[in-house]
């Protein structure tokens, strides 16, 4: 029996994008789709995704994703009020200051070396080199001008990738419109209690005024209370405590006058970090401190009004049981250090989709679901753990701490071969690109030990050229792109 | 980094398609004036021919050389390759194409072939084979080279080559040679060990030593370094590949000259036909328990399309691979790093994707673990989910002799089972990182197979149905004109990389 009705518990920004993806996904096939609420809550306190944050930001990979369920990306940047972003800045954490993290690949190889080893060997020569200068986003980052990239093949422009930078819960507001627009039906009784049929799966739910929803297909949206996995799922909650410390985040919005930044700031502080996320006229501000630390953090420029939420890192290795999934925070709560929190609920969503199944009966999608999820969360977790393992930080009680805490093998594998070789080990399930990975390791301060041996063959002069006119060509491109406050007004006027 | 730790030495023991697919690439480290690569073979050591059919992965490979395409086929009899026919492989009178390049194309972003599994149950859909462009051609023995304007249907094409094997060693060795790599004829009377096990030289005839920091063992099946020195280990995996012996002959040239390798089954095991530009290069792989090797040396011979050039050699093999491809300072390339029958003539891209690994992974003379234990990892990986896919071959087949049977009641990996699984639902494939073989590719084999999923995504009824038939008759028909208008494989060859001693091309 196709899958014809599905219900989505939760009332965040997970249930709606959901609804929404789904609608529009499998109009022929879904003939119901209903969003009945877990909780009520604030609309600013948002934890559907894991993590309570007022703003995300999100991977170049989101753009496919709208282009997938297909949304309109200038009506949404220009309802919802949102910014782009080029990467993520990474201030403090070791002894370099700030060093960016750009989207989008960085340099050009040089015949068969790859430019991370070009750079290497120009390096091990003693020139002082920083990945960012090759990389056009950041350096339009830098110079404040943005625009999209162009369809045109043979213009480094068409290189460009980006994000964007959002507020849930405008985005929550859009995508809720979007999604009735759609058919989606919003319910206002309170989900209280699943009914199972004898073999585990759900048959219905019953609401705080007692009525009943009937399903195919049931997905928790509610965040890591887990609202109705909780009463469907045998429960296996594997923590990630011992290796993401931070167990608070306290948010703030304050008016901003200034050229809002378009990318993602983490700088470090004495007790922990702070995540500033820009829009135009607004900044958003979150302080991760750790409890076991015993400081509480709090943010030096903030509104009244700012709240702490706790943050339970780590996940449920089989968000899909019988036809019951758990999707965003409800199956994941990652540290937002890793910038992956909104990517990885938007892989989820596409992964169900990718694997929707065509009978209630779905075993074998569940299984290839729950396997691509396990192996793209290691990854993952893998990213944000480096961010704390590898600071430079030393005589800072929290930051010794990171420092030498014992991380899983597959990180310790990845560190040491990049250590001895300068290669990315990449897994199934990769979530990060290669370039950022490197990005990461460089910004704190990383340094392979040896580098291709093709490229300690190739004359040096030919590799200060290749340098120079990448530099050139990016530098005479970024010339002729708008100021970044120009294009989003031009959007936000359309 | 520190230039003293650098490899001075690399020695290559062992010329062959191995040994000089590596000279030829490492020939690249002699550039930094520092590392000498040097590889000894003897002319009294024969060669065994490992796979004359490649796969599209070589081009990258030729493209990293250097090489001029036309003229490294011109010099290795080399023809064109679109693909490969699976010929009663489901059960007699069945055949299929696995070939190279797309299928169609995904709309909405679904795959292609669940638009062809929901319009096959309409009853008018064909094959799926009819929806790729290099199994259309090829069935036309037609080719061209793909171009890379998306919006022409040539751009689905891929290719990779047959050649000459031999001459493919010859032609890397002239290469090797003019990029600084030096040859040595003799043979290795044995090999000398440091205190901790590794190697430090190899001890030739007349007693002149080679020694080095690295050893590539390019030896072949007997290991000499890698197994006869070191001891490393072999994994069998028998169980699952049950064939254990090849013969092989060379024949006169048959017409049509075909763009594709057949492999034909039979009653316990498979032949394979590779056309060249002089000669057919055809084989008889073969399981043992079940057949004789005069018996299987007699129907190769008796089911040959044109008059053998030689007498059959017969090659025994066993199918499994080196427990440990790295060890120590030695890396093993071709037969000395495992085995795996030429099915889906994967042999030369592991010689190959053996040698990138090295590069990327180049050790100094530390020889840290590092290096070494990645290297191994990706190469199991690599062999791992190659071995998968030929497995699927054997295990999805309908024959009725007891060879068959018993491959098709064999108990397989659980990494396949899983994925024969997740396929037979919804049709559904997801490539991992360092696969070689990709979603295309199986779903060639897995659909040609017979194993035809239970249901489509439903994605599929996005898509209004009298649009999906227009969509598909219009692609299948746009294939059959593409290809009608392209030349015969054989004038493309006389056209662009005719041999200097092929006369019989027509």
């Amino acid at each position: 029996m196709p899958i014809k009705q599905v219900v989505i518990v939760g009332n965040g920004f997970a249930a709606w994008m959901t609804a929404s993806a789904l609608a529009r996904a499998l109009k022929e096939t879904v003939t119901m789709i209903r969003v009945l609420p877990a909780t009520d809550h604030a609309p600013d306190a948002d934890d559907s995704l894991g993590v309570t944050v007022n703003a995300e930001s999100s991977l170049p990979a989101m753009l496919q994703f709208h282009r997938l369920v297909g949304f309109d990306e200038n009506e949404l940047v220009r309802n919802t009020r949102a910014g782009f972003s080029l990467g993520t800045a990474i201030s403090n954490w070791s002894q370099q200051g700030v060093i960016f993290n750009p989207f989008g690949e960085v340099g050009a190889p040089l015949g068969p070396v790859n430019f991370l080893h070009v750079m290497l060997r120009l390096r091990d020569e003693g020139q002082q080199l920083k990945l960012a200068n090759f990389s056009l986003a950041a350096l339009c980052a830098q110079a404040g001008r943005f625009s999209r990239p162009v369809m045109n093949d043979h213009s480094i422009l068409s290189t460009l990738e980006y994000g964007l930078q959002l507020e849930l819960g405008a985005y929550t507001e859009w995508l809720k419109k979007d999604a009735v627009t759609h058919g989606v039906v919003q319910e206002s009784s309170r989900f209280q209690q699943a009914a199972l049929h004898q073999s585990g799966t759900v048959t219905h739910l019953v609401s705080e005024d007692g009525r009943r929803f009937s399903g195919d297909l049931f997905i928790d949206c509610s965040g890591p209370s887990r609202t109705l996995a909780s009463q469907v799922h045998a429960e296996k909650f594997a923590s990630w405590s011992q290796w993401m410390p931070c167990d608070r985040v306290t948010s703030s919005i304050t008016p901003a006058s200034e050229v809002p930044q378009s990318f993602v700031l983490l700088s470090a502080k004495d007790h922990g970090w702070l995540r500033t996320i820009d829009l135009p006229g607004r900044r958003y501000e979150q302080s991760y401190s750790s409890s076991a630390h015993g400081h509480n953090m709090s943010n030096e420029n903030s509104s009244s009004g700012s709240i702490t939420y706790n943050i339970g890192a780590g996940y449920h290795p089989l968000p899909w049981q019988k036809n019951c999934i758990a999707m965003g925070g409800a199956a994941s709560v990652i540290d937002p250090v890793s910038s992956l929190q909104l990517h990885l609920f938007l892989a989820g969503v596409e992964r169900l989709i990718a694997l929707f199944p065509n009978a209630a009966e779905c075993i074998q999608e569940s299984v290839e679901f729950n396997r691509q999820s396990s192996a793209e969360l290691e990854c993952a977790r893998d990213y944000a753990i480096a961010h704390y393992k590898l600071n430079g930080r030393a005589g800072e009680p929290f930051w010794d701490a990171c420092r030498t805490m014992p991380v899983p093998d597959s990180l310790n594998h990845r560190i040491e071969v990049y250590k001895s070789t300068g290669r990315v080990v990449m897994h199934d399930g990769e979530v990060i690109d290669r370039m950022n990975w490197v990005a990461l390791f460089d910004a704190q301060n990383v340094r392979p030990v040896a580098y291709d041996v093709v490229a300690r063959g190739i004359p040096l002069q030919l590799m200060n050229e290749h340098l120079n006119s990448i530099r050139q060509t990016l530098l005479a491109a970024v010339a002729t792109m708008p100021f970044y406050p120009a294009y989003l007004g031009q959007i936000f006027s359309q | 980094m520190n230039r003293n730790d650098q490899i001075r030495h690399v020695v290559i023991a062992g010329g062959g398609t191995a040994g000089w697919m590596a000279a030829a690439a490492l020939s690249r480290l002699t550039g930094n004036g520092m590392t000498k690569v040097t590889l000894v073979e003897s002319d009294e050591i024969g060669t065994v021919g490992v796979g004359e059919a490649t796969i599209p992965p070589i081009k990258s490979f030729n493209g990293l050389l250097g090489i001029d395409e036309n003229d490294f086929l011109a010099r290795t009899e080399g023809t064109f390759k679109l693909g490969i026919e699976f010929d009663g492989w489901l059960h007699e009178g069945h055949a299929y194409m696995h070939p190279f390049g797309s299928f169609g194309h995904d709309m909405n972003g679904t795959r292609f072939h669940q638009f062809w599994l929901k319009f096959r149950e309409s009853g008018g859909a064909g094959v799926l084979g009819d929806y790729s462009l290099c199994n259309v051609a090829a069935k036309l023995n037609r080719f061209i080279r793909p171009v890379p304007d998306r919006s022409s249907v040539l751009s689905t094409l891929d290719y990779a080559f047959h050649f000459d094997a031999g001459l493919y060693a010859r032609y890397l060795r002239h290469y090797s040679e003019q990029h600084g790599v030096k040859r040595v004829e003799g043979k290795i009377q044995h090999v000398e060990q440091r205190e901790d096990g590794f190697i430090a030289s190899l001890v030739l005839e007349g007693d002149l030593r080679l020694s080095g920091d690295l050893f590539i063992d390019c030896t072949g099946f007997r290991g000499l370094l890698i197994e006869q020195t070191l001891k490393t280990g072999y994994e069998e995996w028998t169980r699952y590949l049950p064939c254990d012996r090849a013969v092989a002959v060379p024949s006169e040239r048959a017409e049509p000259l075909r763009p594709y390798t057949r492999t034909i089954a039979g009653t316990a095991g498979w032949q394979w036909r590779i056309p060249l530009q002089h000669r057919m290069g055809n084989g008889h792989v073969y399981c043992s328990r079940f057949i004789s090797d005069d018996e299987a040396a007699a129907t190769l011979l008796k089911s040959l399309d044109g008059k053998p050039l030689a007498d059959p050699r017969i090659i025994p093999f066993t199918t499994g691979r080196r427990k440990l491809a790295w060890n120590k300072n030695c890396v093993a390339l071709g037969l000395s790093a495992g085995f795996m029958e030429p099915l889906e003539s994967t042999s030369i891209h592991l010689i190959q994707s053996g040698i990138s690994k090295l590069m990327a992974l180049f050790p100094n003379r530390n020889f840290s673990s590092i290096e070494r234990d990645e290297y191994n990892r990706l190469s199991t990986l690599q062999w791992e989910t190659t071995r998968d896919f030929l497995i699927a071959h054997y295990k999805l087949n309908r024959r009725r002799e007891p060879f068959w049977r018993e491959c098709a009641g064999m108990e397989i990996p659980e990494t396949l089972a899983r994925r024969l699984k997740l396929f037979s639902a919804t049709g559904r494939y997801f490539r991992g990182e360092y696969e070689l073989f990709d979603e295309v590719n199986w779903t060639a084999v897995l659909i040609g197979q017979g194993l035809i999923p239970e249901s489509y995504d439903p994605l599929v009824d996005i898509v209004d149905e009298a649009d999906l038939q227009q969509t598909m008759n219009g692609i299948r028909s746009a294939f059959v004109r593409a290809a009608e208008h392209m030349p015969s494989h054989a004038d493309f060859i006389r056209q662009h990389c005719l041999s200097k001693n092929s006369t019989t091309i027509k």
